[in-house]
């Protein structure tokens, strides 16, 4: 076995080593497909990224062991390490190729923090000017960011125990609630192998499906699983103009918008599974509500045709309410939302909030919270008339106790704290508000385009850098589902509370002596 | 009793206010003077007879009372309409609504242009206002707590200590606020006419000033005075009106250590210092330093008192000065003041709330408490705060949606601004502002209403409702049982 003799206990650091030893065959696929690119030859930056990718993470890897027990407080501080670390990392192939210069570090960091976290707002102009091997890492690194890179980790970590099913609650609440197998690596597995065939099917239905080609397939099957939302063309699916590829990504984005625990028991039998789960069903009213009350709004002020109203609707409710992102703009078309009336438009901003499912690709702020708090708003409501009364909580069938509703609360309030505190540093950077608050918004959501002047046929290069930079970072706040990046520091803080405790001890013992 | 005795109780409050604003306008053109006196007369002889004539209230429940509450209040926004349609200055009743309702609700939105009012009609809004801040603060300190047992749902948070020394007993406590809203007012109006405004100004003004109303005689507001003393007193009657009344109190009773002891108080003060800075250095390169202070000052005190004077257009400023600004009036005032919105008492607990959960995620077995000025908050009120997030979410997005399908001119962003505003009963128009007298009548009627819900909080209103709906049900249930 290569390693060190002694290694160093380094949980975090263990954990980073494996998630960017996975990034090389990535990296090293992307390179392939980049060798046959007649637009740009960036295949060597694409293989020097696998290299460095694979030597830091094999050798952070073996230089370090897990140790006995993750504790609580590491959890975070490893989750949020590693999206950080595969983020900078990521951003590699950009920099060392042509699609951006070592000034724009930050547009090319940005352009990896918005595939990692799934988000898919983009800063190139001319995205199709880029090599076809680039294009799919940017797809690629939602793919990874979709599931999860803790939980690919966990898949390979069957030693970890206790700990893996923290990780995995810590990464992507919801994937741990509903346990497929009794070991967590077992679920983590089958929670990929959903991913996979989610992948897969809607890449094989694009590519059977007249004017795309295998390519276009997999490139956006890739993004359409993990509810990114990147594009391989500058006016995203728009470009295709096909209501068929259209009616496809619909279907894949609202699936990944539903849990994939519940997918896996859907595919091995229990056929009733989406209708006994409450969230699942509330998530498919509110798209089917939102989708016909907008298609009559836009009907009705005349913005299009009726086919045409349903069709663009239709995708725009699927691809804003699942957080994916995808355009369909058609110079025919309605397809570009910021034109929509702005009744509509607010409607969208709420949509964008909400997301698709615990337990989903998807990002926001779940289903599941929302149906908890219109429930205590409901509860609450009883409680003004009868004062005395005691008014259980109850999703379906089953009872949810109370530290789930404050938990959900917690989060609202830490959810609408950092688009707040977003909005004003975005806006301070001279956005409008109703752009610089969808921003907040989108990339909170891991959404992508907003409404306002970074609209779907826009780009992130309205803002200014500071501004962007601010979004990368609620981008990642918002895939880790705020928690993560809050706590990351907890262990260092402790960690260093401690070290100074024993400082002061031993001086003050030294003094008395 | 449930609707009468609180609708004569508004009548009789509308009649007087309606005489003394009518021989007010004696003084001017004398336009409305006849018409006001004679309604007035008549609208407080009816109120009158209905208090002498009807049994007085004995409040049993939470439900009774608050249906009790908002009936007056749409009484005075009622009387807040008519007065308008008798002035005949508004082109329709929905707007005649919607300035009685700006009136009564202490929201600085107009759609008339005040230069070309009738001064009886400036009386009769200022009047109004001041009215509808002592009725806000009194149902604030004191009808709830009779009902509830607590201070808490107002506020959704733990009172302040200032509020239990002004109120013990509730006649006592009645007394004591209107003693110091009495008091502020005169004050108020010793300094404006000491910083020069004229005396009908300085009491329409000082009237609105203490309310957190907003509404002024001039259509640029204070700044049609164009003194900086002015705008000066009115930086200061805007501050102490956001403040607590309680806070107030212990200030007259000598006590400063108390007031320091409140996180409430302490957050107020520094985010508006802050916030007065940061509007400052934005607006230096477009006005001289002392002139960028000045302004900064009003807009945002005025922004965090929800009272809405105003010393230039507030859509001219930067865009993060906007933003800024509508975060304020969102915020709005502190609890058991005059001014609207959630409050600082809220989002200091949202926070604590927040931070304890977060705390839970490391230590998931943990018992934390929110604590707030050295006492522990209950659960119960915590999820009245958290339930109170939720619908008050809703109401200004909802608000922003029916604000825009009324008026397919309004921007979303502006949609969104006018209902924060109207739901924190402040006012001002900050992004892309609209001419309000030109707003279809869903908008003006949605704008009504959330100024309503946001005077009386969204609990209040929705709880008379279904009081009100329990009633009638239950009635014709009793129907049907008798003819059976």
């Amino acid at each position: 076995m290569i390693g060190p003799a002694h290694p160093i206990e380094s949980p975090t650091t263990h954990v980073i080593g494996l998630a960017l030893m996975f990034l090389a065959p990535g990296l090293l696929f992307a390179a392939a497909i980049e060798w046959g690119s007649s637009t740009s030859h960036d295949e060597w930056p694409l293989i020097i990224s696998a290299i460095i990718c694979f030597v830091v993470g094999f050798v952070l890897n073996r230089s370090t062991v897990l140790g006995d027990d993750v504790r609580a407080v590491s959890v975070f501080s490893i989750v949020a390490w590693t999206w950080i670390v595969c983020s900078l990392f990521g951003a590699l192939p950009y920099l060392l190729g042509s699609m951006f210069a070592w000034s724009s570090w930050d547009g090319a960091l940005f352009e990896s923090i918005s595939g990692f976290s799934c988000t898919g707002s983009t800063v190139l102009h001319d995205i199709e000017s880029h090599g076809r091997g680039v294009l799919m890492w940017r797809q690629l690194t939602q793919w990874y960011g979709g599931m999860g890179m803790v939980v690919l980790a966990v898949t390979v970590l069957p030693y970890l125990g206790v700990g893996g099913l923290a990780l995995m609650t810590a990464e992507a609440p919801g994937h741990s609630s509903d346990r497929l197998a009794p070991r967590v690596s077992e679920t983590a597995r089958r929670l990929w192998l959903v991913y996979c065939g989610i992948t897969a099917g809607v890449a094989v239905a694009i590519w059977a499906l007249p004017g795309a080609s295998l390519y276009d397939g997999v490139a956006h099957g890739l993004t359409t699983a993990a509810t990114g939302g990147f594009s391989t063309y500058n006016v995203s699916a728009g470009h295709f103009d096909s209501v068929a590829i259209e009616a496809v990504l619909i279907v894949g984005m609202v699936l990944s918008g539903i849990s994939f625990a519940l997918h896996y028991r859907v595919a091995t039998g229990d056929r009733m599974a989406y209708f006994r789960s409450t969230e699942t069903m509330t998530y498919l009213r509110v798209l089917g509500i939102a989708f016909v009350i907008l298609t009559f709004i836009n009907w009705r002020q005349d913005l299009a045709s009726l086919p045409t109203a349903i069709r663009d609707t239709a995708f725009t409710v699927a691809t804003l309410g699942t957080s994916t992102g995808f355009g369909n703009v058609r110079p025919d078309g309605i397809g570009d939302f910021v034109i929509w009336g702005g009744a509509t438009q607010i409607v969208l901003l709420v949509l964008m909030s909400v997301g698709g499912c615990v337990g989903s690709t998807s990002g926001g702020l779940k289903t599941f919270r929302m149906l908890i708090g219109s429930k205590h708003l409901v509860r609450e409501m009883r409680r003004l008339r009868h004062r005395q009364g005691v008014f259980p909580m109850k999703l379906g069938r089953d009872a949810v106790p109370e530290e789930i509703v404050a938990s959900a609360f917690g989060f609202l309030i830490l959810f609408f704290g950092c688009v707040l505190v977003g909005t004003l540093l975005v806006a301070a950077t001279g956005a409008d508000l109703i752009t610089s608050a969808s921003a907040a918004i989108s990339a909170m959501s891991n959404m992508g385009p907003t409404l306002g002047d970074a609209g779907p046929t826009a780009n992130f290069t309205v803002f200014t850098r500071p501004a962007r930079l601010i979004l990368a970072g609620l981008m990642l706040i918002g895939r880790l589902e705020i928690y993560a990046i809050m706590l990351m520091f907890a262990s260092s803080v402790r960690r260093y509370n401690q070290t100074r405790r024993g400082f002061i001890s031993r001086k003050v013992s030294r003094l008395r002596c | 009793m449930l609707v009468g005795y609180p609708m004569a109780l508004g009548a009789a409050q509308v009649g007087l206010i309606f005489v003394v604003s009518g021989f007010v306008d004696l003084f001017g053109d004398a336009d409305v003077a006849a018409r006001f006196v004679v309604a007035g007369a008549l609208i407080g002889a009816s109120g009158w007879v209905g208090l002498r004539r009807l049994p007085g209230p004995s409040v049993t429940s939470a439900p009774t009372l608050m249906t009790m509450t908002t009936v007056a209040f749409l009484t005075l926004i009622a009387g807040g309409a008519a007065a308008h349609l008798l002035a005949d200055v508004t082109n329709g009743v929905d707007a005649a609504v919607f300035e009685g309702t700006a009136a009564a609700t202490t929201t600085a939105m107009t759609g008339l242009d005040p230069d070309g009012l009738p001064m009886g009609l400036h009386m009769f809004r200022s009047l109004m206002q001041w009215t509808g801040g002592l009725a806000a603060l009194v149902v604030a300190l004191i009808l709830v707590p009779l009902v509830f047992g607590g201070r808490e749902l107002i506020r959704g948070g733990q009172s302040e200590r200032g509020d239990r020394a002004i109120i013990t007993g509730w006649t006592r406590g009645a007394r004591n606020i209107v003693l110091v809203y009495g008091v502020f007012t005169v004050v108020m109006l010793i300094a404006y006419l000491a910083a020069g405004m004229g005396l009908f100004d300085s009491v329409a003004h000082a009237m609105t000033t203490v309310s957190t109303g907003g509404l002024s005689t001039r259509t640029a507001s204070i700044g049609a005075f164009d003194s900086s003393a002015i705008e000066w007193v009115a930086v200061g009657g805007m501050a102490v009106a956001g403040l607590n009344v309680g806070a107030v109190w212990w200030v007259v009773r000598g006590d400063h250590k108390a007031l320091r002891r409140s996180s409430e108080l302490r957050a107020f003060l520094i985010v508006m210092v802050l916030s007065i800075v940061v509007v400052s250095l934005w607006l230096n390169n477009d006005y001289p330093a002392a002139e960028s202070i000045r302004t900064s000052a009003v807009a945002v005190v005025s922004a965090m008192s929800t009272t809405g004077f105003s010393t230039s257009s507030w859509a001219a400023f930067d865009n993060g000065a906007q933003t800024l600004l509508v975060v304020l009036l969102g915020i709005g005032a502190m609890s058991g003041s005059a001014g609207g919105g959630f409050r600082y008492i809220r989002v200091i607990e949202a926070f604590r709330f927040a931070a304890r959960e977060l705390k839970r995620q490391l230590h998931p077995s943990a018992v934390g408490v929110v604590c707030l000025n050295g006492r522990a908050v209950s659960e119960r009120t915590l999820e009245r705060l958290t339930a109170y997030m939720v619908v008050l979410i809703l109401v200004v997005a909802a608000g922003g949606m029916l604000i825009e399908l009324g008026d397919s001119q309004v921007t979303p962003g502006a949609a969104l601004a006018l209902s924060i505003s109207a739901v924190s009963t402040a006012g001002p128009q900050v992004i892309d502002p609209v001419a309000l007298g030109d707003l279809g009548p869903v908008s003006k009627l949605s704008i009504a209403v959330l100024m309503l819900l946001g005077r009386l909080s969204v609990y209040i209103v929705i709880l008379s409702i279904i009081n009100a709906v329990a009633r009638v049900v239950s009635t014709v249930q009793n129907y049907r049982w008798a003819c059976s």
